[in-house]
């Protein structure tokens, strides 16, 4: 479990097929299908409850499948808990931020490499050699990942006491931390000015180069969606209306229809 | 002096079962109201192997354990290590059903576990039911001649078992096992979604602050010579959580200084007072609770250890630990 | 056959009496969140409140017929407990919850767990920690008046109370049986009761009549007025606007406020009305078992609180069926098992509890609410 499998070549990162999700009498989301490959930049996008979050909650385990089959880079993830699932190469930021609030800055990114630490209890209360070799590796590797969501300077705060752009970013540093394949965005840029969604945007691009990943991100912010991704799904009442190129996806008539006086 | 020796091991073990708890409910965030419960089994079980290990194997004709002898001494260690594991285990059973329960429903059923432990032993004749059991001395002859040399070596015992624990816990907490555990805490389905294996850490913690309160518990065994159900009750486990939350959820340092504080408190200052002020001990304790908690809810130290503080680091003039936010 | 009946009314009775306290419990819980544990020692203070009342005096003839001034002496009894535990709970809630709004859940819970402590233990300073008998709701007839009943016979008992000194010259408490549904008063017995004297030495003034009532009377009264209970609460949380407002409050308090109303009123009222019922619940505690102490309302109280768990927290009808459930199992279970075991009766609570959690967490009534993320 601890060591993801090889990507190899063809074996799409996520392949959602008929996923379907039901609550009570409410269908969320119904007939879900997309397929992400290797370093794409996919945007999710729909009006208010369209059914986003729950699909992202549907990838990590967060909630049940009703029908339908997800995998992970060709693993299918049925029956999963959602830590397990983070361990094949799935990491995620939240809409409403969900920090470790009163940890420190360092804390919430060391936390997050837990999964790839493997010494015991023994190691820990007996401070063994392994410990303080292991220890001291990831608290190198957070910072360098502090320093490139650029938090670096402020390893000691306390989460909670962050601003609220610096606590997207470090949630996304978080995120990262999990060594992730596939990085899914719930609303990275909500509640950001038009400068620092810009700076988002470049730091995201930074992050993909370097750290070889797929995105998938919802977004309302449509400028920002359409700069950023190469393809998008259109959300609505938990169908897929549209899917294509920015471009196409601005064209088509069932989308504008669906936003209309909503966005744009 | 056998009477401050006396009081030292009350403490320490009052100490060692608190920072056990500061574990589960400080660090851990779980409430567990059943901690006494993990005591009682650890005193049961150290009792039981006295009584039937130690006394028991007394060859016929001989008259009692011989207290200080090596297989005496052996036996006693025995019980701790007992004590510790049937605790763990019990741990580990009560742990996996709390695994899907949070917050309030936590709460009741680790108290309903800690009320089934006594209602067991009260009704179960083999450990003496509503009597109690009793636990001859195996390390020293304790006489008149001995009672202060005894004092002072259990004393000793039990101090630097309470040290030990508290650098076991401290260190557990400063490594992958304490962010784990005190991300959980923050937001569990944050914590989980970065990875972390719910189920184990939370059965650690169980399991370590269980073991670790049948450790004190075995102390308490061997060191009283008569234990009886009925002192296991909730009372005592509202008595540590006291410590725990007086000195603050997740600082150890400040379990430590509120246990001491409410000990001399409870035992030394009250036994000074008019006997009308001592019969009003219970309503005074219940007295310091609420307004403890209406009034500074994070308790002394907050989640802070004493060498994180501002007047610490004033005295010592460092820096180290977190900056202060505001 | 008749054994099981027996039981199972036994067991209702238990369970009417867990119903009464767990309905507090739960409308506490779903309006704020909080187990009150103090909930308990309302109960226990209800009893009280009609231990006191009951044993002031029995009720004066008035001319009304049996048994009619027995239900009369009971019911003031009644609302006297009710109104006591009411006012309690007001006053505890003023004082000790209403200052932690908004602070952690842990610290509400240890300051409940402090006011209960300090209730319990409060009363063990005001009543003693010694348990006493429950006095049964009667009606005292003055010697005075005696002559009128000359003759008659009573539904109950009449029966005088007076202190005899034996030849080893120690006083002791009789009871002396003077008339009863086929023994009618007789002229002598009254005369006699002239020259007895009471524990202090003063005459006995007249003779009391006892309720009429057997045990499954009044084990049908209990279910009758729980029923009644429960209708009058149903009404008064669906069709009154005090009913509206505590819903609103406990489904979206913010919301709540928005729309004007003021939730500091509705909670001290839903406290008030739960200590109410638990206040019920202890006077019939104390005339079913007939003894009460400070201590007596831990128990209970928290097995109500498991019963209303079982039931569905918030849950009104699941409080009912949570309470009726509970005490049926208590008594039923330990009735077959073999009586080695009895000594485990209080472990069922405990373990249907553990049971329920990892079963049905919302419990049987109750709706589940998962977390969104
Ligand atoms: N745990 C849940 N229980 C019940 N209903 C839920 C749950 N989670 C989501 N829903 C419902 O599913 C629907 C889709 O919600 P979702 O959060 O996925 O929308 P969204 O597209 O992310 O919207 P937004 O843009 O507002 O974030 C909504 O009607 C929501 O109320
Ligand atoms: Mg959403």
């Amino acid at each position: 479990m601890s060591t993801a499998p090889a990507p190899s070549a063809g074996v799409p990162v996520l392949e959602m097929r008929g996923v379907t999700k039901r609550f009570g009498g409410l269908t969320a989301v119904e007939g879900f299908e997309a397929r992400l490959g290797e370093h794409e930049v996919v945007g999710l996008i729909g009006p208010n409850g369209a059914g986003k979050t729950t699909v992202f909650n549907l990838i990590t385990g967060v909630y049940e499948l009703t029908a339908g089959a997800i995998a992970v880079r060709g693993r299918d993830t049925k029956g999963l808990r959602p830590d397990q699932i983070t361990s094949l190469g799935v990491a995620r930021t939240f809409q409403n931020i969900r920090l470790f609030r009163r940890m420190s800055v360092l804390e919430n990114v060391q936390t997050a490499m837990d999964l790839r630490l493997g010494y015991g209890i023994l190691a820990s209360v007996l401070r063994t050699r392994r410990f303080r070799e292991r220890e001291r590796e990831i608290t190198e590797k957070s910072r360098a990942l502090l320093d490139l969501v650029g938090l670096a300077d402020d390893a000691d705060e306390r989460a909670g006491a962050l601003a609220y752009g610096e606590q997207r970013r470090l949630e996304i540093a978080r995120a990262l931390a999990t060594d992730p394949r596939l990085l899914i965005l719930d609303e990275p840029a909500a509640g950001m000015n038009p400068q620092e969604t810009d700076e988002l945007g470049e730091m995201l691009h930074v992050i993909r180069k370097r750290h070889d990943l797929t995105l998938l991100l919802i977004e309302h912010d449509m400028k920002f969606v359409m700069r950023m991704c190469e393809r998008i799904i259109v959300l609505d009442y938990g169908r897929i209306i549209a899917t294509g190129t920015p471009a196409e996806v601005r064209a088509n008539p069932a989308v504008i229809a669906a936003y209309l006086g909503d966005e744009e | 002096m056998a009477f401050v020796l006396d009081h030292l091991v009350h403490l320490s073990i009052l100490v060692m079962l608190a920072l056990s708890l500061n574990l589960i409910n400080g660090f851990a965030g779980m409430f567990s109201l059943g901690h006494h419960g993990f005591f009682a089994v650890g005193a049961y079980a150290a009792a039981v192997v006295v009584f039937y290990g130690a006394q028991g194997s007394v060859p016929a004709g001989e008259a009692a354990v011989v207290a200080g002898s090596a297989s005496s001494i052996l036996w006693f260690v025995a019980s701790l290590v007992v004590g510790i594991v049937a605790a763990g285990i019990f741990g580990f059973i009560v742990g996996v059903p709390c695994l899907r329960l949070r917050g309030d429903y936590l709460a009741i059923a680790t108290l309903g576990f800690g009320e089934i432990v006594r209602i067991l032993a009260q009704n179960t004749e083999a450990v003496g039911g509503a009597r109690g059991m009793e636990v001859s001395y195996l390390l020293l002859e304790r006489d008149v001649d001995t009672q202060n040399e005894y004092a002072l070596l259990y004393a000793i015992l039990v101090v630097a078992l309470t040290a030990v624990t508290f650098v076991f816990i401290r260190n557990l907490i400063r490594s992958r096992h304490g962010r784990s555990l005190v991300s959980i805490r923050e937001d569990e389905v944050a914590a989980e979604l970065v990875g972390i294996n719910l189920a184990r850490a939370k059965l650690m913690a169980f399991v370590v602050g269980a073991a670790f309160a049948g450790l004190a518990g075995a102390l308490y065994a061997n060191y009283m010579t008569q234990i009886e159900p009925k002192e296991f009750n909730l009372i005592k486990g509202i008595y540590i959580l006291l410590f725990v939350v007086l000195g603050g959820m997740g600082s150890l340092t400040g379990t430590i200084i509120a246990g001491f504080v409410l000990y001399v408190l409870d035992k030394i200052v009250l036994n000074l007072m008019p006997q009308e002020i001592q019969s009003l001990r219970e309503v005074l304790f219940a007295l310091i609770l609420i307004i403890l908690m209406i009034s500074r809810p994070q308790g002394l130290l907050g989640h802070k250890e004493l060498a994180d503080t501002r007047f610490w680091q004033r005295l010592f003039r460092r820096q180290r630990g977190l900056k202060e936010s505001s | 056959m008749e054994y099981l009946l027996d039981q199972l009314l036994n067991g209702l009775s238990l369970g009417c009496i867990y119903a009464f306290i767990a309905l507090g419990y739960t409308m506490v819980y779903g309006i704020i969140k909080l187990i009150n544990f103090a909930h308990g020692e309302f109960f226990m203070v209800g009893a009280f409140a009609g231990y006191f009342v009951l044993s002031a005096a029995g009720i004066e003839a008035i001319g009304l017929p049996e048994p009619l001034p027995m239900i009369l002496a009971f019911g003031i009894a009644m609302l006297a407990a009710a109104l006591s535990s009411g006012v309690l709970a007001v006053i505890v809630e003023r004082l000790a919850y209403r200052p932690l709004m908004g602070s952690s859940r842990i610290a509400a819970l240890l300051t409940a767990l402090g006011v209960s402590l300090f209730l319990q233990n409060v009363g063990i300073q005001v009543f003693s920690a010694e348990q006493r008998g429950y006095p049964e709701a009667r009606r005292y007839i003055d010697l005075d008046d005696a002559a009128d009943y000359v003759g008659q016979t009573f539904p109950g008992l009449a029966y005088a109370t007076f202190t005899v000194t034996s030849p080893t010259g120690k006083d002791s408490e009789v009871r002396e049986i003077l008339a009863g549904p086929d023994k009618a008063l007789t002229a002598d017995a009254v005369a006699e009761l002239k020259y007895k004297k009471d524990a202090d030495g003063e005459p006995v003034g007249g003779f009391y009549v006892s309720s009429p009532f057997s045990h499954t009377a009044k084990t049908l009264i209990v279910i009758v007025s729980l029923a009644l209970s429960f209708g009058l609460l149903w009404l008064l949380v669906h069709r009154t606007q005090f009913g509206r407002a505590m819903r609103a409050v406990s489904y979206n308090p913010e919301a709540a406020k928005l729309m004007g109303i003021q939730s500091t009123r509705v909670i001290s009222m839903t406290f008030f009305v739960g200590a109410f019922l638990a206040g019920i619940g202890g006077i019939i505690w104390g005339m079913r078992y007939g003894k009460i102490e400070p201590f007596m309302g831990f128990m209970p109280g928290l097995k109500a609180f498991i019963a209303a768990v079982i039931g569905g927290i918030g849950s009104i009808p699941g409080a009912v069926f949570g309470g009726i459930l509970l005490g049926v199992l208590e008594v039923l279970i330990p009735a077959y098992l073999p009586s080695e075991y009895s000594g485990y009766k209080d472990a069922v609570a405990f373990i249907a509890l553990i049971a329920i959690l990892l079963y049905r967490p919302q419990g049987l009534f109750g709706r589940f609410e998962g977390e969104k993320v």
